[in-house]
């Protein structure tokens, strides 16, 4: 995990080895997946809620790491959020997917919106930033703070997002871009 | 656009929902050309990816099988075998969209516009990038597919075509526009990230420039492949530089990438 003695440590390990799995070396490869397997896996699985699934966007999210690295650029990105980014991308699409075709099969399928707030156990366990973003998001309108969680986890686009709430498309569009810019500036204070 | 649906919060905005994954189709097709090509969209994506990232720490990390990491090596072959060609934007890492290199030195030319750029090149500052970056990529493993690419300069006009030819180790540059100039001949550059221009030869504005990387870098070809390293062309008095570095003005540029 990259939350170690050194952090900075841990980020620089990071970049050298995409650096040398941008470079072709299968080595720097499995180095990225000894730092990162174990937070990616937890970003999938959460996202999925179904851990065969998980493994398998994960197999896709390392071949393509491989395949992309030299596209990671250090000077404009952290490693991990890059690394992240890629995993929860690639889980969502594949909920998506998921999504999609159980609608198709399965006609009693209720697929609400979930609640993705998070507990407050694992609040206490967050370090600084991440009790720093709840503090924010809950200084949000809470219909606000409730679509991005489920956008950001569940995958939920506008259209699942206003018939969960029971407004107009139009009306949660507005929701979620004025509580993205209070978001924004909460953060930056 | 419905009514009802202008715009609140810009681009900022715009970003944010981007990044959260909440744009349709057609919409997030339109932001990745965007992304391409503006590189302060580019960089407000990135922020909002930062800005989200915490909330994965609730997500407790958990160790994948074993056998997770047997089905990657299987899936990739071989070590030493070819890489397959990337995927399209279409994936959503923005990050694959143009950005400057990252830190370097600065060749010390004062008051020259050639200073400036290299200046950007070497800081990575994007206030000062050119929003008509189009990346040239130069694949030169073998046996991988040939590609194009297109080098612009600031405004975007397309100055070179390049078709690489990985096997051979060579790229040729095909001019589109590149005005001549009295007096002044194109000269491309490979910089590598942090290092000082390497020259790859003289182009002729008439005529397809045929570079063999391999003559021209030798064991130095894996600096194409490092993070950063970008190529640019710089108008140089008749028979090149005379120093072995950039002296006249960058005509165009675009970072070094991998597909």
């Amino acid at each position: 995990m990259l939350h170690g003695p050194s952090t900075e440590d841990a980020r620089q390990r990071l970049v050298l080895a995409l650096g040398r799995v941008a470079a072709g070396e299968r080595d720097a490869l499995r180095t990225v997946y000894d730092l990162t397997s174990a937070k990616l896996f937890g970003v999938t699985v959460r996202i999925l809620n179904d851990e065969a699934e998980a493994e398998d966007v994960l197999q896709d999210v390392f071949v393509t790491v491989w395949n992309r690295a030299s596209g990671f650029d250090p000077s404009r990105a952290s490693p991990i959020t890059w690394l992240c980014t890629l995993a929860r991308n690639r889980a969502i699409d594949r909920l998506r997917a998921l999504r999609h075709h159980r609608a198709g099969t399965d006609l009693d399928a209720a697929d609400e919106v979930a609640d993705e707030a998070p507990d407050a156990l694992s609040l206490l366990e967050a370090d600084g930033e991440a009790r720093r973003l709840a503090a924010c998001l809950d200084g949000l309108e809470p219909r606000a703070a409730q679509a991005i969680r489920a956008a950001f986890f569940g995958g939920r686009t506008y259209e699942d997002l206003a018939q969960g709430a029971g407004v107009p498309l139009g009306t949660m569009k507005s929701v979620i871009r004025r509580g993205l810019i209070r978001l924004k500036g909460c953060l930056e204070e | 656009m419905s009514a009802g649906d202008e715009r609140d919060g810009g681009d900022e905005a715009l970003a944010g929902e981007y990044a959260l994954g909440l744009l349709a189709p057609a919409e997030r097709r339109a932001f990745e050309r965007r992304l391409r090509i503006d590189p302060a969209l580019s960089r407000e994506t990135g922020l909002w990816e930062e800005r989200l990232q915490p909330l994965l720490d609730a997500a407790p990390a958990l160790s994948p099988p074993a056998r997770l990491w047997q089905a990657i090596e299987a899936e990739l072959g071989p070590a030493g075998a070819p890489r397959a060609a990337a995927r399209s934007v279409a994936d959503h890492t923005h990050t694959r969209a143009d950005a400057p290199a990252a830190r370097g030195r600065q060749p010390a030319r004062a008051g020259r516009r050639v200073s400036a750029i290299w200046q950007w090149l070497a800081i990575g500052s994007m206030a000062l990038a050119a929003a008509s970056l189009a990346g040239l990529a130069l694949d030169l493993r073998p046996a991988a597919a040939p590609m194009t690419a297109s080098i612009s300069a600031d405004g975007g006009a397309p100055l070179f075509v390049a078709v690489v030819d990985p096997d051979g180790g060579h790229a040729t540059l095909m001019p589109v526009s590149l005005q001549p100039q009295d007096g002044r001949v194109p000269e491309l550059w490979l910089v590598p990230d942090g290092g000082a221009p390497i020259s790859l030869g003289l182009v002729d504005p008439a005529a397809p420039l045929r570079v063999d990387l391999r003559a021209r870098m030798g064991t130095d070809m894996q600096m194409m492949h490092m993070p950063g390293a970008a190529l640019a062309v710089s108008m140089e008095p008749t028979g090149g530089s005379p120093t072995g570095q950039p002296t006249g003005p960058v005509v165009g540029h675009g970072m070094l990438r991998a597909i």
